[in-house]
């Protein structure tokens, strides 16, 4: 994810097109108020897609390992 | 899909409410969500009111958290505030105030034109979460939590 614009977050000032480094939890946030936008990073499925409730590190639909 | 940003709201801030349980200095990954706060939102000693904009928030906010002296301090969010609590949030919170297990609010804050934004996890323990079923619904609320930590804009 990048800033769609401009975006002053806590004390950091940000410029558009900058990359955000962060959680899912908090770029979802941004995106749904337009500060965030996808920039082909993996995590841009993860924070424009249906809310994730399970931890990331559940390996979604990884193959099981085999014995 | 419209977004939030395609939208037109009158509220002049914009403020999320999360919970989540946890071990101290490590923030959770997964939270569930509490609710939006409407009205005044009574935090210690400090009052602010969402239409009071970004700023008065999160000035009240760290107030209640800081206050003057170091410590603990102490959060209430009254009932004249409109909490929208899900049931798997208020489950939650009932268990973990029953069990004295430490606990997270995060709170995500925008102003109205997205130009500003400020996230605060506080991390501590409830010394008191009540209900009040006498019919006027789920804005009676009243949760006191001892906040031990703080972290402004975690990643």
């Amino acid at each position: 994810m990048r800033f769609a614009r401009d975006h002053k977050r806590g004390k950091t000032a940000y410029r558009k097109g900058d990359p955000f480094v962060g959680t899912v939890k908090v770029a979802r946030f941004l995106f749904h108020r337009g500060i965030l936008e996808p920039d082909g990073n993996p995590m841009d499925a993860l924070v424009t897609g249906p809310k994730v409730t399970k931890q990331v590190w559940d390996a979604f639909d990884a193959p099981e390992e085999q014995e | 899909m419209a977004t939030r940003a395609d939208l037109t709201f009158a509220r002049e801030g914009d403020v999320v409410l999360s919970f989540a349980t946890g071990t101290p200095g490590n923030i959770p990954t997964i939270w569930q969500a509490l609710g939006c706060p409407k009205g005044t939102w009574t935090l210690g000693s400090s009052t602010a009111s969402v239409d009071d904009g970004l700023d008065n928030w999160c000035t009240a906010v760290e107030a209640s958290i800081e206050g003057a002296s170091p410590g603990a301090k102490t959060i209430t969010l009254s009932g004249s505030m409109e909490l929208i609590l899900s049931d798997d949030a208020y489950i939650d919170m009932d268990l973990a105030e029953l069990a004295n297990t430490y606990s997270f609010f995060q709170i995500d804050m925008a102003d109205s034109a997205g130009t500003s934004t400020k996230t605060i996890v506080v991390g501590g323990y409830f010394t008191q979460f009540d209900h009040n079923f006498n019919g006027t619904g789920p804005s009676d609320v009243t949760v006191t939590f001892r906040a031990s930590e703080r972290f402004t804009d975690p990643s």
